[in-house]
């Protein structure tokens, strides 16, 4: 029922790891990493949620208002996620359209 | 035996997660399969959102029952928030992502639920309150 948020440089991407649980409760959480990072003009963000057990569409609410501050500064944000019942969750609301998911920082890194 | 869950809670964010966690020990209990049991726990954690979301800030309660039926669990979440716009239940058009972050009528929680549950149904009377009905059932998991 908690939610780690942890953020780091990769080449010109900006890093936000999660671990736990993104709910109403810890979402504002992650939001406010999002916020800080955009206001410290760090543009091309990754949301690492290989640690991530549950996401609820207020997270998705959270990375869809994280996309449109990022895209007002011509950046991008996209998502690295492996596990299946958090793909499930951008597959049946269609963000899986929106955001690119990889399966790796790595990977998304040398994308 | 029969395995039921009737839970009363303040709407507060911070029990959400208790609510998946008792949902996790029901849909174990109910043998449901690994990706039925995230299922129920995603959509009555939705549902609970919702209903917490309706009442803002005043003081209100969250009712939750459940019980197991036949290879699956039935669920029934009330809130005693505002009335409801009953359009804003219809089936809508497929997701667009909103600019609103965190709602209800955000067009990504109604879709996620009816995409999770089975039996979806609205109670919304004009006097006020919401209550949520749906089932999710334990199909055969694939392979």
């Amino acid at each position: 029922m908690d939610l780690e948020v942890e953020t780091a440089k990769r080449d010109r991407w900006s890093v936000i790891s999660l671990r736990g649980e993104i709910d109403v409760y810890t979402a504002p959480r992650l939001r406010q990493a999002l916020i800080d990072l955009v206001e410290n003009d760090e543009k091309d963000i990754l949301v690492d949620m290989t640690r991530v057990d549950f996401l609820d569409s207020t997270g998705l609410g959270v990375l869809v208002g994280g996309l449109k501050r990022v895209k007002a500064k011509d950046g991008s944000l996209e998502i690295v996620a492996t596990e299946d019942k958090i793909l499930k969750i951008f597959e049946i609301t269609g963000l899986s359209k929106v955001f690119p998911i990889h399966e790796s920082v790595d990977a998304a890194v040398s994308a | 035996m029969a395995e039921n869950v009737e839970i009363t809670l303040s709407s507060r964010p911070e029990f959400v997660g208790a609510v998946r966690h008792v949902f996790h020990a029901l849909g174990v209990l109910s043998e449901l399969p690994p990706g039925a049991l995230e299922d129920l726990k995603l959509a009555v954690s939705e549902a609970v959102t919702n209903a917490i979301g309706r009442q803002g800030e005043t003081a209100g309660e969250v009712r939750i029952t459940a019980s197991r039926e036949g290879d699956g669990v039935s669920v029934e979440v009330a809130d005693s928030g505002p009335a409801m716009n009953p359009s804003l239940l219809e089936d809508p058009d497929p997701a667009e992502p909103s600019s609103q972050e965190f709602s209800f009528e955000s067009g990504l929680s109604l879709p996620l639920i009816r995409g999770l549950v089975e039996d979806l149904d609205f109670d919304a009377p004009g006097e006020g309150g919401l209550t949520v009905r749906f089932s999710v059932r334990g199909e055969p998991e694939p392979g």
